[in-house]
């Protein structure tokens, strides 16, 4: 395979360049008004106006006048919700945590849990970054999700942090990790531990890193869906939305608190399997129509994946597609009285 | 690449860049100079037109199998005309030429590791061959036509990743490792970033293309949308679409990732540390009328750094040791640590300020297990049925032959213990292997001065136990036994803390999802409780100071038994060994082949 050369050979210039001497500037360009933006190879930026400005607006091949053209484009600044709150640390790559909330088992007692925080390696402490608490499915250690939903990437891509959250380790019951979806809805929802795990993960991120409080969501797969589903209604005030992939809801929370619902329409993206042989496509059905029922609309409060060919599995593909629908629907501002 | 040597030129183009915006106002006589670079196929590989299968055909992934499946169906017959694919990402040496001749800060971010000059822009000093990254698609798109070429197409990139042959991985068909690709095996990084490209020689394909799995992931020309139906020729993608498509996956991602047909869309204006680029070139390539020639970089001069802070990375545990393939045990004798790789069957040593791990002693057949006790190794080599006693020095002894299923191994002062399939052995100095109980499926052994702590899964007499054995001659005394939780649950691993008259041992959960529980039993006789729990183990745990330590599936854990709190040691990691000490805490990593320490 031979060298292949196209284009023009450069042609050895015996000349000497001239200095830079400021007080003799001569701000003009040999080349100017040839027809061909000869900035920056050439002429320095600014001093081919003519022919660099009609090449701009023209469409051309920008890649070989691109900086003369951001030079008579300059940058915008950053929008305005990028402001900075409370967090102090600076720091990218992985944490683990642990915060003592009420134990599920025993709620005059508490327990210790665990989370793995993922700050992306361009974290700007300077800019507000919005959250997403990933709640893994029964007995899923949160160590796994960081490869099963493969979302360092999208974290990175996007610019969010990401948090593995730990359910509770039930030793009362088989020995297993599981979310209090299981909960007695209709006695005291307000005690649920897991509410309560999830705001304090929330409140000790705020308070490290400079977290777009408008921009908190939630993403489960199964059993961690149903849990997700949960808080962005119990938490409405806190989770902007929240990813429902292969979700469902027991233990009557649905008819128990969302018989009515006068709140916010909180964004909600749903994945579910035609094929799921664990939670069968027909429950995720089950909680789309019950919100359509109270009023979301499809494609503009809530998306539904529903995939034929999928079975009982997160769908790293679509981290994208749900980032964008749901950073679009931040908690709105408050308004003033 | 850059082509080497310097021109009058190249040096008259850098006089007139060190001139800045505000000064200057040089007038250029003469001849104009290039702004491009010259094309260079010979740092391209060459794939001839021809047909191959792009896609994938459905398979019914099972109840919990994989997506990447979904949007990579349906199976198609693809028909490419004649192209070249740059062997390497492209650097970001080669990215900051392009912001100082064409791009300015139109493609500058100051999350690129490049530096603003009087005369343009430059690689941050070390990141030269690193691949460039924060690179829009229009970026790189636009860098590529400033190069001669073009971007690739997807299906010009999956020819050139799983060739006409279909292969899974660029290498093959093979699983990815940390020395194929630079990549997050789930359980650990390979690599804290992106390293200079072609750093993976084991991973690149048969026509020498390096970095197609891992490193950085890499835009391609196309639209994102799901594949259509029949077969296609030179195919481009949707003319209309949201995203581009990304291929390749990057040190951020996982297995998955890497195969040759995984493809995900992205906002193209998205800048991320994970995403760079490679360029292609075919006959659609026409003249551009860009002036060519070779380029030289602007001269180092008022190098400004970034204008925004950098957040740097959270600490990570101090590299002790690197450049190993599998390691696991590990054995702290003197001053020297000793590992056992069970990839390469052999031991290393380390120690003082070097990171180069040393080779001690090879030729093992299936090295399995490695303990010292206080002077020598000792190796279980399960495949031979034997144990090596292996000095430090590096000499190889036999001590035992015909030790079927030898497994564990304990090392006390002076002697040593292992596991066979049904029995448990102790070898004192240079005496006679001698057979002290008869034990199926050992799971652990841990010393103390009167007996030998043992956990058990299964078989004979003894059924999924925790026990000793008297080092003064008797039987073995049980001390927890198969009850219904155990048939759940089975012990694999024990720890004795006689300061406080206490035995720690560790049940896992078999199958998935497994866990491990971490009990203890008052050797005084108050009983046992379970206490703490964390992802399998990977390791039987270690004591120090009365706090316990062992090795999980993706971390350390500590567990402090005064106040029953745990935490984890480390960033994520597959570990395989763990040695502790009074200075702090040594581990190895199987998937990335490192030692780490963790100082208190």
């Amino acid at each position: 395979m031979g060298k292949r050369v196209v284009g023009v050979l450069a042609v050895t210039a015996l000349l000497v360049a001239a200095g830079c001497d400021e007080e003799a500037a001569v701000h003009r360009c040999e080349f100017a008004g040839d027809g061909v933006c000869d900035e920056p190879a050439n002429c320095r930026l600014g001093t081919d106006e003519p022919d660099c400005t009609e090449a701009c607006a023209s469409g051309g091949p920008t890649y070989l006048f691109a900086a003369a053209c951001a030079y008579r484009e300059p940058p915008v600044g950053q929008p305005d919700d990028a402001l900075p709150s409370n967090g102090t640390l600076h720091l990218t790559g992985h944490r683990d945590g642990t915060v003592v909330v009420p134990d599920g088992e025993d709620l005059s007692a508490t327990v210790e849990r665990h989370y793995r925080v993922f700050v992306p390696p361009s974290y700007d402490p300077r800019r507000a970054t919005p959250l997403v608490l990933v709640l893994p499915g029964h007995r899923v250690s949160h160590y796994d999700l960081a490869s099963y939903t493969e979302l360092p990437r999208a974290a990175e891509e996007n610019k969010f942090i990401v948090v593995y959250a730990e359910q509770q380790y039930r030793w009362a019951s088989e020995h297993r990790w599981a979310w209090w979806t299981d909960w007695s809805w209709t006695t005291h929802p307000e005690e649920n531990p897991d509410l309560a795990y999830i705001v304090a993960v929330i409140d000790r991120l705020a308070a490290e890193y400079n977290i777009d409080l408008r921009r908190v969501f939630l993403a489960g797969h199964s059993r961690g869906a149903a849990m997700a589903f949960i808080g962005a209604f119990e938490l409405s005030d806190v989770v902007a939305g929240a990813v429902v992939e292969s979700g469902f809801n027991e233990f009557g929370y649905l008819a128990t608190r969302l018989q009515t619902w006068e709140g916010r329409k909180v964004p909600l993206v749903f994945v579910h399997g035609v094929q799921d042989p664990d939670v069968q496509v027909g429950m995720g059905d089950t909680l789309v129509d019950w919100i359509v029922g109270l009023g979301w609309q499809g494609g503009e409060d809530y998306l539904y994946y529903r995939l034929d060919g999928v079975t009982h599995r997160w769908q790293p593909w679509l981290n994208q597609q749900w980032w964008h629908f749901l950073n679009a629907r931040p908690l709105p501002v408050e308004e003033g009285p | 690449m850059r082509a080497p040597g310097t021109t009058c030129a190249a040096l008259l183009v850098l006089a007139i860049l060190a001139c800045d915006d505000d000064g200057g106002g040089d007038v250029t006589p003469g001849t104009k100079l290039p702004s491009a670079p010259l094309l260079d196929t010979d740092s391209m590989a060459h794939f001839p037109a021809g047909a191959f299968t792009m896609g994938q055909e459905y398979a019914y992934p099972g109840p919990y199998g994989d997506p990447w499946l979904i949007d990579q169906v349906p199976a198609h017959e693809v028909t490419l005309s004649e192209f070249w694919l740059d062997a390497h990402e492209v650097t970001v040496d080669e990215f900051a030429l392009f912001l100082t001749y064409a791009a300015g800060w139109r493609h500058f971010h100051p999350d690129q590791p490049i530096e603003r000059v009087e005369g343009g822009y430059l690689p941050v000093v070390g990141a030269e061959n690193q691949p460039i990254r924060h690179v829009t698609w229009e970026a790189a798109e636009q860098y590529c036509r400033w190069a001669g070429k073009r971007l690739p197409t997807e299906a010009e990139w999956e020819r050139a990743a799983a060739g006409v042959e279909g292969r899974e991985y660029p290498w093959g068909d093979d699983g990815p490792s940390c020395r194929r690709a630079v990549y997050f095996t789930g359980q650990s990084y390979c690599e804290d970033g992106p390293k200079d490209v072609g750093s993976r020689p084991e991973g690149a394909t048969p026509e020498g293309v390096f970095d197609l799995a891992g490193n950085v992931a890499e835009w391609v020309y196309d639209y994102y949308a799901r594949y259509g139906e029949g077969d296609e020729d030179d195919p481009a993608g949707p003319e209309i679409g949201a995203w581009r498509v990304i291929r390749g996956g990057g040190y951020l991602e996982v297995a998955t990732s890497l195969r040759t047909r995984t493809r995900r869309g992205a906002d193209p204006r998205s800048r991320s540390n994970n995403v760079g680029f490679r360029c292609a070139y075919g006959a659609d390539v026409g003249d551009d009328g860009a002036l060519r020639g070779e380029l030289e970089p602007p001269p180092d001069v008022g190098r400004a750094p970034t204008d925004r802070p950098l957040a740097p990375a959270a600490p990570r545990p101090e590299i002790a040791a690197e450049g190993l393939t599998t390691p696991t045990k590990i054995v702290h004798l003197g001053d020297t640590f000793y590992v056992l790789d069970i990839a390469e069957d052999a031991v290393y040593w380390f120690g003082g300020e070097s990171t180069e791990a040393a080779l001690l002693a090879d030729g093992f057949t299936e090295a399995f297990d490695m303990v010292g006790d206080g002077t020598d190794l000792y190796v279980a080599d399960r495949e031979a049925g034997e144990v090596a006693r292996v000095s430090t020095g590096g000499a190889v002894t036999i001590v035992a032959e015909n030790q079927d299923g030898v497994h564990l191994l304990e090392g006390g002062e002076g002697e040593v213990f292992w596991a066979c399939d049904e029995d448990v052995v102790r070898l004192v100095g240079d005496g006679a292997p001698e057979v002290i109980a008869v034990i199926a499926e050992v799971t652990d052994l841990a010393i103390t001065p009167d007996h030998l702590y043992f956990s058990a899964n299964m078989g004979g007499d003894h059924f999924r136990e925790v026990g000793r054995i008297p080092l003064a001659g008797g039987d073995p005394e049980i001390l927890a036994e198969d009850t219904d939780f155990y048939t759940t649950y089975y012990p694999v691993g024990v720890a004795c803390d006689l300061d406080a008259d206490t035995l720690y041992y560790q049940l896992i959960k078999p199958g998935w999802p497994s866990n491990v529980e971490l009990c203890r039993m008052d050797l005084d006789g108050g009983g046992a409780e379970c206490l703490a729990h964390s992802p399998p183990s990977g390791s039987r745990p270690e004591i120090e100071g009365g706090v316990l330590y062992w090795t999980a599936s993706y971390t350390v854990v500590r567990f402090d038994p005064a106040d029953e709190t745990y935490s984890h040691l480390g960033d994520w990691t597959r570990a395989g060994g763990l040695a502790v000490d009074g200075e702090g805490i040594v581990f190895t990593d199987r998937d990335d082949g490192r030692v780490y320490r963790v100082l208190w």
